[in-house]
């Protein structure tokens, strides 16, 4: 996947399965904090299970930060690379 | 009509009591020094109930973590999983967490930990770490046993771990079970993938 569009979309609907306070048809900005859309701990788990499994991915421990995990935005920039196989 | 696909089926078994568990300390790799007197007999018990009803005997493959009180349980109910002579595979993404420098220190007075990336230690593994870590160890194992049935000997953490990625929103939601010495839980699947089926839960089997 070369598009950043297209991970965008893969992200935010990986998001939307997983934080808690959205409802269908919420719109997820971007660069909205994660924390505010009701993404817990147990939450982030299944968010990165969730995108490994659909990207196809590793992510490794040294990005598992809470500037990589802080929006939809921020997710993209770090795992652009991992999905391009570039890192 | 075409042959139905054989079902994947991960048997997950907690250790049985340790040394670490009764004294109160931190058993990573360094900290845990085995089972107890009683958690060789609980394995024992385990054991003889798995060769009475034979249930693991189509069991191919037999893994375990690398900690002694793991390994040890492993070794104690060997001859009741497959024909039983598998051999004990330790995997360490089975471990319980790892605790870096706070590793054989007493368990009680650990900092409190403020956020899932926050550690105990240097060194040591946080709570999303550790809640990766096993969820990857349990996929891939699903994944590269698909249509047999495994056997996996590991800690009460990763056995809870089982509970959300394969079960869901429903077995994941607010349900920590204390999963039980020496207890078997148990999922099927018909692809070694989604949908699971929990089959057994903290099941003790041999006593009660």
């Amino acid at each position: 996947m070369s598009d950043t569009a297209d991970l965008v979309s893969v992200v935010t609907g990986a998001v939307r399965r997983c934080a808690k306070l959205l409802e269908p048809g919420d719109e997820v900005h971007p660069d909205q904090p994660l924390l505010e859309l009701g993404l817990d701990s147990p939450g982030l788990v299944e968010l990165i299970v969730l995108l490994e499994e659909e990207l196809d991915i590793l992510i490794p421990d040294d990005q598992l930060t809470p500037e990589v995990f802080e929006s939809v935005s921020s997710i993209v920039r770090a795992l652009g690379p991992l999905v391009d196989g570039d890192a | 009509m075409p042959a139905s696909t054989p079902r994947t089926r991960l048997v997950l078994i907690r250790h049985a009591e340790s040394r670490a568990n009764v004294e109160g300390v931190l058993g990573g790799h360094r900290g845990c020094t085995g089972l107890t007197a009683r958690g060789r007999e609980q394995a024992t018990a385990l054991r003889d109930s798995l060769l009475a009803t034979g249930e693991l005997a189509d069991a191919e493959m037999l893994l375990a973590s690398l900690l002694p009180r793991a390994v040890e349980t492993a070794q104690l109910i060997a001859p009741a999983v497959g024909n039983g002579t598998l051999p004990v595979l330790q995997r360490c993404d089975l471990c319980d967490v790892h605790w870096g420098q706070a590793d054989g220190s007493p368990a009680a007075g650990l900092p409190e930990v403020r956020s899932a990336y926050t550690t105990v230690a240097p060194g040591a593994e946080s709570w999303l770490g550790f809640s990766l870590r096993s969820r990857r160890a349990l996929r891939s194992i699903a994944r590269a046993h698909r249509g047999r049935a495994t056997v996996v000997v590991t800690h009460g953490g990763v056995i809870r771990e089982s509970l959300k990625l394969f079960g869901g929103d429903a077995a994941g939601q607010g349900t920590e079970p204390e999963i039980r010495y020496a207890s078997v839980t148990s999922w099927t699947s018909r692809e070694g993938t989604a949908p699971w089926r929990l089959e057994r839960l903290n099941d003790l089997l041999h006593r009660e």
